[in-house]
Order: structure tokens, then sequence, then C-alpha cells
């Protein structure tokens, strides 16, 4: 028997190596790793981020993947200590009811092209939400661009510009909306430039400048904040929400408060050469980065400039905010499931024809409550070990209406939402949005909040339709009848508060009494 | 918690992805599965963190598995309507050959691919698909014989 080498056929296999190779897969966040690939088919993968594919969990390369994630959030305004009143389509809270206004959860299937696209990121700002995402109503690639001021119907008037292009991560200051948008090699008639894109209120959008090798990852005030990827960017509409996927290396990060004149942003402790970069959130007035060096690193600014890491991460989630600090939110039982569930996937395990849809099933079955850790200015301080859940994927905590909120995947295979006062007790909404049927590792929903409305996106499916779910502050508050013994004035009477207020009665519920205002 | 090797898995990557890619893509024929399935590998093998030995050899035995399973459940399907990322330009007489390779059997495939765009010997390979050197050389011969075959055909 010879060594089973044939020179002559070597000489043919030597013609690969004339195939350039692609990046397929970067380290992430979220619990573990995310891969550019599977953030990208909506999701089997990372980090967005994971992810972003279902994502999540991981903070992909590419920075992180798909995790598709979640919108950055801006400064919060949650941490409040009054109680959350919940929607009528929602598990009703044990907590007394008293000054947070109402949200009322809706699912939505949305009209107009965003229903048959794949979504991937949204972004709340001055002039209501923009998404940005994929369209195949052709059969070829269509970069997309959104807008939407309620949350329930998206408009996309800037077909002739972005059709062409691929289109990035949204991000969003308080007076504009910024996207690059490239060449899409799909279409014969794609536009040469890579360019950053401006838009004021989310329909007309201006080129501002070139934007060759950079990626959005969030701003810092009214600075924009980007990674200089080094090398041009493919049709990267996959970057969903903070999960982008930049090509590694990055070169550096780049500042700028125009979107013409780019500076480099300053690490003082050093960047190591392999570092990749996430996403930006603010929280407390300050800014904090998400990224990978040696490890997962969380970098803190006050101005966007100039970035100091904080100590080791104490888990591997998603970078998110937790009233006035950053918080990462983790999924601690997804390893252990899958090491437990014993994924088919690995040594001694033939990969039959039903090895990747047991491995998918096991995903499915794997998570639970989240774990959250919050930075108190010295140290990372777990706040709970029973956050948002149970799910499989944790894509974002957002503060909304006094509250934060979280999208969730249920054992059902639904999205839903999870809602906090404080970041320990959650409670998950009884309102649920399809997710797509059509197979693939879970994924969380996009998600992003305006001052009035929280939108969470389901990620997209192969041909899958786009589904929302939308919660919306009902800004007067539903009078809540309370029916009792009270003593009004002079009068005792059996009635219900709401009957009193109408018959200009000011109501003292704690001590049961009442004047006639 | 199991600790996350990132260091480790990444330095892996560095090392074998262009081989392990490009190896892929002669089992596979797709650069799109490709890619899928080292990606899963790579991903997989930061979720086991601790649990595995050998990162190296753990990711090219798990990816060529991920892509058989793949290639049989058909899940190419449900990769092919979504092309985000332009795929690498296959030359012509490249995509030639891939279909040549397509026409062996799975298990030659994957033996060729590993011995010559691989690199591995015989015995590493048939250490990689649990197996026997012995299959492993019976595979390659019977490759071989095909292959020739096919290319004398082609040049008459």
């Amino acid at each position: 028997m010879d060594d089973g080498f044939d020179p002559q056929l070597a000489d043919r296999f030597r013609a690969l190596e004339r195939v350039s190779v692609p990046a397929t897969w970067s380290p992430g966040g979220s619990g573990t790793v995310t891969a550019m690939r599977s953030a990208r088919r909506g999701r089997v993968v990372v980090f967005a981020a994971a992810a972003a594919v279902v994502t999540v969990a991981l903070v992909g390369v590419a920075v992180f993947t798909r995790d598709r994630g979640a919108s950055v959030a801006g400064p919060s305004s949650t941490a409040s200590t009054t109680v959350a009143p919940v929607g009528s389509s929602s598990t009703v809270s044990t907590e007394p009811m008293v000054s947070l206004p109402e949200i009322d959860w809706q699912t939505v299937r949305p009209e107009g092209s965003i229903a048959s696209s794949n979504v991937d990121a949204v972004v709340s700002g001055p002039a209501g939400f923009v998404a940005t995402g994929v369209g195949l109503a052709d059969g070829k690639n269509w970069g997309r661009v959104w807008h939407s001021t309620d949350g329930l119907t998206w408009t996309e008037s800037a077909v002739d510009l972005f059709g062409a292009r691929w289109v990035s991560t949204p991000v969003a200051t308080t007076t504009a909306y910024f996207v690059i948008a490239g060449p899409n090699t799909d279409r014969a008639d794609a536009p040469a430039d890579t360019s950053l894109f401006r838009s004021v209120d989310g329909e007309t959008w201006q080129p501002i400048g070139p934007a060759d090798g950079l990626q959005l990852l969030g701003v810092a005030g009214d600075r924009l904040v980007a990674v200089a990827t080094g090398a041009p960017q493919g049709f990267s509409s996959d970057t969903s929400g903070p999960s982008t996927t930049a090509p590694m290396p990055a070169t550096g990060l780049k500042v700028s408060s125009d979107g013409i004149t780019w500076a480099s942003a300053a690490f003082p402790d050093g960047l190591p050469e392999f570092t990749t970069f996430g996403w930006v959130v603010a929280a407390g007035g300050r800014f904090y980065l998400d990224g990978l060096a040696d490890d997962r690193v969380v970098w803190e600014s006050t101005d966007g400039l100039e970035w100091h890491h904080l100590p080791a991460l104490p888990a591997q989630g998603v970078l998110a905010t937790l009233g006035d600090a950053p918080a990462i939110v983790d999924n601690p039982d997804l390893v252990p499931c899958h090491l437990a569930l014993g994924l088919p996937i690995g040594p001694g395990v033939p990969g039959d024809n039903g090895a990747i849809d047991e491995y998918i099933e096991a995903m499915w079955q794997c998570g639970g409550p989240a774990s959250i850790w919050r930075w108190d200015g010295t140290d990372w301080v777990i706040v709970t070990e029973a956050g948002p859940g149970p799910s499989p994927q944790f894509g974002t905590v957002l503060p909304f209406s006094g509250r934060l909120v979280a999208p969730v995947i249920t054992p059902e295979r639904t999205l839903s939402v999870a809602t906090s006062v404080d970041g320990v007790a959650w409670v998950t909404s009884d309102v649920q949005a399809p997710l797509p049927g059509a197979g693939g590792t879970p994924q969380t929903a996009i998600a992003a909040a305006s001052a009035d409305v929280a939108v969470f996106i389901t990620p997209g499916g192969m041909g899958e339709f786009t589904n929302l779910l939308v919660g919306t502050t009902v800004r007067e508050s539903t009078p809540q009848p309370t029916t009792g013994l009270l003593a009004i004035g002079e009068f005792v009477m059996n009635g219900a508060i709401t009957e009193l207020h109408d018959a200009g009665f000011v109501v003292d519920a704690k001590e049961g009494r009442g004047r006639r205002a | 918690m199991v600790q996350v090797r990132t260091r480790d898995v990444v330095a892996v990557y560095r090392e074998v992805h262009e081989r392990l890619w490009r190896s892929l893509l002669a089992f596979t024929g797709d650069p799109e599965l490709a890619s899928d399935a080292e990606s899963e590998a790579f991903t997989q093998a930061m979720r086991r963190g601790d649990e595995i030995d050998d990162i190296a050899a753990w990711v090219w035995r798990s990816s060529f598995r991920i892509a058989a399973g793949m290639l049989s459940s058909r899940s190419r399907e449900r990769v092919a309507q979504h092309r985000l990322v332009a795929d690498p330009v296959i030359e012509p007489s490249v995509a030639e050959f891939l279909a040549l390779l397509g026409e062996l059997s799975e298990q030659q495939r994957a033996c060729v691919a590993l011995r010559y765009t691989g690199g591995f010997t015989p015995t590493e390979i048939a250490d990689l698909l649990g197996t026997s050197s012995g299959t492993v050389r019976v595979q390659l011969h019977r490759a071989h014989a095909a292959l020739r075959q096919t290319l004398a055909d082609e040049l008459r």
C-alpha cells in the first residue's frame, strides 16, 4: 500500500490555492462566541453579535455578531424606584401601581417591503426609528433603509438611493441618523463608492463623505464612533444592531463630529494588535465600548476621544445599560446545558443527516434566566442571577418608559418581552410574536426604544415574514377601578375611586378618605 | 462557568483557517458551505472550552462532520438564499475541478481533501475521520483511480 499521494493530483489541488479565502469566524461575546456566518444566517450566529445566529450571545466579530441585535441604548432614564404597572396584555405585577405609565404591547405583521426582508438593525433617533437590512424581492440583494415614527408602520423612501448598495448598521445622534453604504456587487447598477449617509428625518438621505473601510459602532454624544477595518467591506448588512462584522483585524477606532473629518481615538492603556470592537452604549453621561482583545474588554470614555479599559469582565454576555451604568447580560446556563445535552457535533458522534437538526434542537432547549452584572464605578457587581428569561438568547436590555425591557425567546419558540423596574425582578409579557419557522438556531430580536415606543423586530428568516413586537407608552394611565368602602367627607360610599374622581373628589386611597376638590 | 479559551481558539483559527477552508471547499465544492462549516466548528470549540484537549484536531474533525451533515441534510437550501457576503470568485478551471471532486463518494472526497489540501498523512486522516488508516488508503486509491480516469477522459 502506498502513502496515498499522487503528485499529478497534488498539482490539480494546488489550483485551490488561487481561491481567495474569506474570513469565516471571529470570537464573540455573550456567553460564548459568535460566528460571523451564523449570525449572518438568520440566524445562525454572532455576535453582536450576537450575537448576533441566532444570535446571541455572542458578540461577534468581526466583531460581535448578530445578535442581531440590540440597538444602541441611549442614556438611561431607568432605575426608577417606582413600581411598573403592566399593560393589559402583560402578566400582572404583584407590586403596587403608582406613577409609571402603562405600556401597551402588541404584535404587528408590518406592511410594505419590511414585511418580507431581513431586518438587521434598528436605532432610535431624533425622528423615530431607522432600520436597515436586506431585501430579496427579486432574488438579488437590495440594501434597504426603513423609517418609522410609531414602530408600527414602516416606509422605505430611499429605494433608489440604497437599492444597489449594501447598508450598514444605522446610528443616531440627537440631531441625525447615519449609515454607511457601499456597492452591492449583486446588482449591475451598483455605484462604486462607499460613503457615509446622513438623514435628519429618516426619510431623505444625503452622502456626506467617503467611508471606505469604516464601520459605524455607535455614537458618543454627538460624535460618531467607527472602526477602521483596514479592508473593504462586503455586503455586510448582517451587522445587525450592535453586532457588527468588521473584518479583522481592526486598525483603530475613529471618531468624527461631522462625518467628514475623522480622528483616531486614544487608548492610553494600550491597544493590543489583535483587537476587534463591538458597539457603543451610553450610560450615566459616559460611553462604553465593547471589544475583544486578548480577552473581552469594555472601555469607558467621557467624550469618545479617549478610552480607558475597565477591569476584566465577570461574564461573556452582551453589553447593555442598566440605569446609569453599563451592564453585562449573560446566559450562564447556556454552555452547561449544551454540555448536558451532549450536542451531537463532536468526537465520537457521526455527522449524519440528523446531526445538524439535533444540534439546532438542542440549542432551542437550552437557555435560562439571564445573569446581569453592573459596573458600579469600581467593579462589576452582580445584580441578579434571575434576569429576563428563560431564553436561549439575550440581545440587550433597554431603558424604556421608566423601566427596563429585554427581548426574550420563550419555550414556545416565540419572541416576547421581559420588563423590570430594578433589574432584579423581571416579568415576561403574555404577548408573543412568531419567530421565523424555517429552522435555524434561536436568535434574539433586534430592538430599540424611544421615549414612547419600544420596538422588537424578529430576526430575519429565509423567506419568513417579519414580525414586530411594539410597546407603546400609555401616557394617560388607564384608571384602575378599585372597589372598596371609602369615607368621603361625611359620606360612606361603596364605589369606585374613578367614579369619585369623576364626581370631583380628591381621594386618599391609603387613608380611605376623601374630600371634594 | 466554562472558561472560554479565546486566545487558544483564535490562535488555532489563525493557524489553520486558510488550509481548513480550502479543504472544506474541496470536500463540499461550495464556498458558502465551507465557510458555514468552519464557522460553526470554531463556534462550537469556543463553547466547549476546556472540554477539548487538542483544539486544532477537534476543529478539523468537527468541521468535516458539520459539512457532511449540511450536505446530506440539505441545510444548504436555507443557506443559498442569504448571500449577504460575496463568495470568493471561483475560476472556471477550479470550478471544474471541484465538480470533478463532486463525482467522488463523500468519504473519498474527505480523504483527498484532507490529504492534498489539508496536508495530512493517511494515519492522521484516519484519526480525524474516526476510521482506520487502511480504510483511508483504500479510499484514496479509489479516488485516485476515479480522478485519473475522468481527467484522462477530459484530455481525449
